[in-house]
């Protein structure tokens, strides 16, 4: 008997320890860990449901395709992939690890950067994506071949490594972080409400000026994509959002038309489909990411050419897509509206206000010095059906009042002045 | 596998490295499956490997060249006659000497010193000279001298282990034991709460004043000297703790190298506290039998008849202790700062405590101060750790004369230290000085308790409750606080670099 004793004290003991350990350790983690790629990827791991479509690319992906605005116009169910810094060899290990969890019908690759021979283009935003991602077979073998050196392999595969340093900034908030399931409500897109306009429209070269055959790592990785997709039984398809690249990206995502070919995928450059994207209201950063406004047209070509050319259905009456979709989209809508309300000035209101949930009755002062982007965003609403502009004379020292309306309920949802 | 290849052919091992933890792992894990005859196989070839993985395939090489001389050359002793005897024993010696000399010294060439040189240099030598004085027989077996000679543990930053105190260890068979396996974790976990918690930490108040100790002058100066203090005891001592404890956990004793320093009431007293192998070694190979020497005798003798029995014996001492403290200061690194700082500068300081002795002891009776007393032994504790700490000032800075400047330095008047804006220059927060403070002070606590005996096997005596808790909160201090990761270069020992 006091041998037994002795054996579970020892057992119990090993136990309680172990017990302590994980549970600060787990506290201690959740509390130092960057958020980021948690509120992006939480949905994809939580939510029971499928997806259709896939996002797969860098930022501009990112940005540039709202899965909720595709649900609620199209039905269509899709999560967006892409992360900051992307690599198209990233991309295709975040495609490999993700059909663990969820299988889509479609896969769509941004193929940005494909003449880039890196592996990795950035090491240091390699934790928003890699990290929400649990220790899997996939994700060692996408460690192994992404990140150089052991040391980065470790701090990927273990990014507790990395994070206990932060246990400075441990407070209370970041304690009820922790235990929060708190995540962005957009299937994985980040909704930047900026505007910065460019300089000029760029010029852009022919459609078969490519790189002459040069091969490059990005297109190996687009190759392996394919592959890996249709031994997957997935639909592969190839896409560039537009952005106001400059001739040597326009030659790099040319080029892809010759694999493309080759590999008999579609693919549609988003460049050369005039019309779809005005440089000058549509940028985050004068022609590289695209803000609510270009996402939004970019989301609607996207959403007519899926319905058109692809077998993707419409869910909108499926009772086993519709309560969690429908749901989300609700959450969605009030998180785009605060975003909306703190539009830092008139301009990114605007931009924001170019959603059709919204109908609102613009009154601008004669004194507002609005300049031509202004006026374009102004038309861009009104030609929509969006808005409706008057000047006014009441206005004081506000320039531009703008009554924002649910364009469904006609009820008031905030009034903007600036 | 690829990683495991990435890991073998780019990385340096560390103690104190995830590696070195998986290392461990796997080597106690495969060494208890082997049978008793297999182990010293087994531990011959984890300290190949440790030695490949830390040193690479040169380490390797100059520590095989030096260990098959000695291996060689003690059979020779042991079944030689006189003259072969001879060759034997200074043939090993010498070529070892002078591969420790050429690639630690770097006197002629600028060559790379083989990984843990200074220590397997002394683990060696003591194995072939106590082969030559008869101690013991060479061993036949190689494998049973490799497991000795290359011990990994101890080939970062000692202990310097001893042939007969590592063969009994084997006398018996080795079974798994619960309670060595643990102790053994236990140990390793507080070497590395010793090292990654408080060392790492106070090694940016040590870098940033020594760095700039012109401007970070007065007060600054001699708190940095303290921290340093603090530093490389947390740092060796944390190193020491680990590799006895990976030792435990193997149910391989071996010798303490550090009891509790700080608590010397007196240089000698403190000597016997700290990094006691290099110590022994160096008394038992060089000064013992130097004070056997006809001159050394005769030098005694005279010492006896000038100054009397009593203080004659001390002062025939003297020259053995100078060259003793000379040497062990030469050891750390052949530079005048190293020799003064931590070698003959000691020595001046127990000479002059032997001088002294006598007329303190008048005066002690004379004014009524009992040496027994609480306070007495806490002063006598004090001025010992700020005669080590006077040490320091050399063994850190960058030479002698930056030490002298620093000493200068002191008596400059600046106080900023005092001062919210100035402990927090130093290159430590708020959060981090608080850390810093407060695991001193559980060592202190700690170390407190040690004077009463294994501080493990007063914790393993307590409830269940409350032993799980404190090795939970001690892996979660190293877990939490400990400098490691990106931005933090806590990969080697400073004894390493000896």
């Amino acid at each position: 008997m006091g041998l037994f004793k002795k054996y579970i004290n020892r057992i119990t003991g090993c136990i309680l320890v172990l017990v302590l350990v994980f549970t600060v350790f787990m506290i201690s983690y959740r509390a130092s860990r960057v958020e980021y790629g948690h509120v992006k990827y939480e949905q994809f791991f939580n939510e029971d449901t499928d997806y259709d479509v896939m996002f797969f690319g860098a930022s501009h992906t990112q940005n540039g395709i709202y899965p909720m605005q595709l649900w609620k116009d199209f039905g269509i169910t899709s999560y967006n992939m892409g992360g900051p810094n992307c690599s198209l060899p990233t991309s295709y290990y975040m495609l490999k690890m993700a059909i663990k969890y969820h299988k889509p019908k479609i896969a769509v690759l941004d193929v940005i950067l494909s003449d880039k021979n890196d592996i990795i283009w950035d090491y240091s935003l390699a934790h928003h994506y890699m990290d929400a991602f649990p220790l899997t077979e996939e994700k060692i073998e996408a460690v192994n071949v992404l990140f150089p050196d052991t040391k980065a392999k470790l701090e990927m595969l273990f990014p507790y490594y990395v994070y206990h340093a932060g246990w400075k900034d441990i407070d209370g908030e970041a304690l009820k972080k922790a235990f929060s399931q708190e995540h962005w409500p957009t299937f994985g897109a980040e909704y930047e409400s900026l505007i910065s306009s460019v300089d000029a429209v760029p010029e852009f070269v022919s459609q078969d000026s490519g790189n002459d055959g040069i091969e490059t790592t990005g297109h190996e990785y687009i190759r392996k994509f394919v592959e890996l997709c249709r031994e997957n039984d997935i639909q592969p398809m190839l896409m560039f959002l537009p952005a106001g690249v400059d001739e040597a990206e326009q030659r790099a995502a040319n080029e892809v038309y010759r694999i493309a070919g080759e590999m008999a995928v579609p693919y549609v450059n988003l460049i050369y489909e005039e019309g779809l994207i005005n440089y000058f209201t549509d940028y985050t950063d004068g022609g590289g990411h695209l803000n609510p406004s270009g996402a939004r047209k970019v989301t609607a070509w996207i959403g007519n050419y899926l319905t058109s050319n692809s077998e993707v259905i419409d869910h909108r009456n499926d009772g086993k897509y519709s309560v969690l979709w429908n749901e989300t989209y609700g959450k969605y809508r009030d998180f785009i509206s605060n975003i909306m309300k703190e539009s830092a000035d008139a301009r990114t209101a605007l931009m924001n206000l170019y959603n059709n949930n919204y109908y609102s009755y613009i009154e601008i002062s004669p004194g507002y010095d609005k300049d031509s982007v202004d006026q374009m965003l102004l038309d861009q609403l009104t030609g929509e059906g969006l808005a409706e502009v008057n000047t006014s004379d009441s206005l004081q020292t506000v320039k531009i009042r703008i009554k924002v309306t649910s364009a469904d309920t006609g009820e008031e949802i905030c009034t903007l002045e600036y | 596998m690829r990683i495991l290849f990435d890991l073998i052919s780019e990385y340096q091992m560390s103690l104190i490295s995830a590696e070195f933890l998986l290392f461990i792992f796997a080597v106690i894990f495969v060494y208890y499956i082997f049978p008793a005859k297999a182990k010293r196989i087994w531990i011959s070839v984890a300290n190949l490997a440790f030695l490949l993985f830390a040193g690479g395939a040169y380490s390797v090489l100059l520590w095989g060249v030096g260990a098959a001389a000695v291996y060689l050359g003690s059979l020779v002793i042991s079944k030689s006659g006189d003259s072969l005897k001879k060759i034997g024993f200074w043939c090993p010696l010498i070529l070892n000497v002078v591969i420790l000399f050429v690639t630690r010294y770097q006197y002629f060439y600028k060559v790379r010193a083989p990984f843990g040189v200074s220590f397997y240099t002394l683990i060696l030598l003591s194995y072939l000279i106590d082969v030559y004085w008869g101690k013991f027989e060479a061993v036949e077996s190689p494998f049973e001298f490799v497991s000795y000679a290359g011990f990994f543990p101890a080939m970062t930053s000692g202990p310097i282990i001893r042939y007969k105190e590592f063969n009994a260890n084997f006398k018996e068979k080795i079974r798994p034991d619960y309670k060595k396996i643990t102790f053994g974790i236990e140990r390793i976990i507080w070497g590395f709460f010793k090292k990654l918690v408080i060392s790492e930490r106070l090694a940016i108040i040590v870098n940033t004043v020594y760095g700039d100790y012109e401007n970070f002058s007065g007060l600054y100066i001699i708190f940095a000297v303290i921290c340093f203090a603090f530093q490389l005891y947390t740092d060796f001592s944390g190193c020491m703790d680990i590799v006895l404890g990976v030792s435990e956990a193997m149910g391989i004793t071996l010798e303490e190298n550090f009891r509790t320093p700080f608590y010397a009431a007196s240089e000698s007293e403190l000597w016997r506290r700290w990094h006691i192998s290099l110590g022994t070694w160096f008394k038992d190979y060089i000064m013992y039998p130097l004070q056997k020497t006809d001159l050394m005798v005769k030098f005694s003798d005279f010492c006896r008849k000038k100054f009397g029995r009593k203080a004659g014996k001390k002062v025939g001492v003297w020259p053995g202790l100078l060259i003793l403290w000379f040497l062990i200061g030469y050891w750390h690194g052949g530079l005048l700062k190293y020799v003064i700082g931590s070698g003959l500068l000691h020595a001046c300081y127990m000479i002059c405590g032997q001088i002294n002795e006598p007329w303190l002891k008048k005066l002690h009776e004379k004014v009524g101060i009992k040496a027994d007393t609480k306070w007495y032994v806490v002063f006598c504790r004090v001025r010992t750790f700020l005669l080590l700490c006077s040490g320091f000032v050399f063994f850190r800075a960058d030479s002698t004369v930056t030490a002298l400047n620093m000493y200068r330095g002191m008596f400059s008047g600046n106080v900023g230290i005092f001062s919210a804006e100035g402990i927090t220059s130093l290159g430590l927060d708020v959060p981090d000085i608080t850390v810093a403070f407060v695991s001193l002070f559980v060592l202190f606590v700690a170390e407190l308790f040690m004077q009463k005996g294994s501080i493990r096997e007063q914790i393993s005596e307590m409830n269940i409750i409350a032993k799980s808790i404190i090795w939970a909160l001690l892996i979660c201090s190293v877990m939490i606080f400990g400098m490691y990761g990106p931005g933090f270069s806590a990969g080697s020992f400073i004894y390493q670099g000896f």
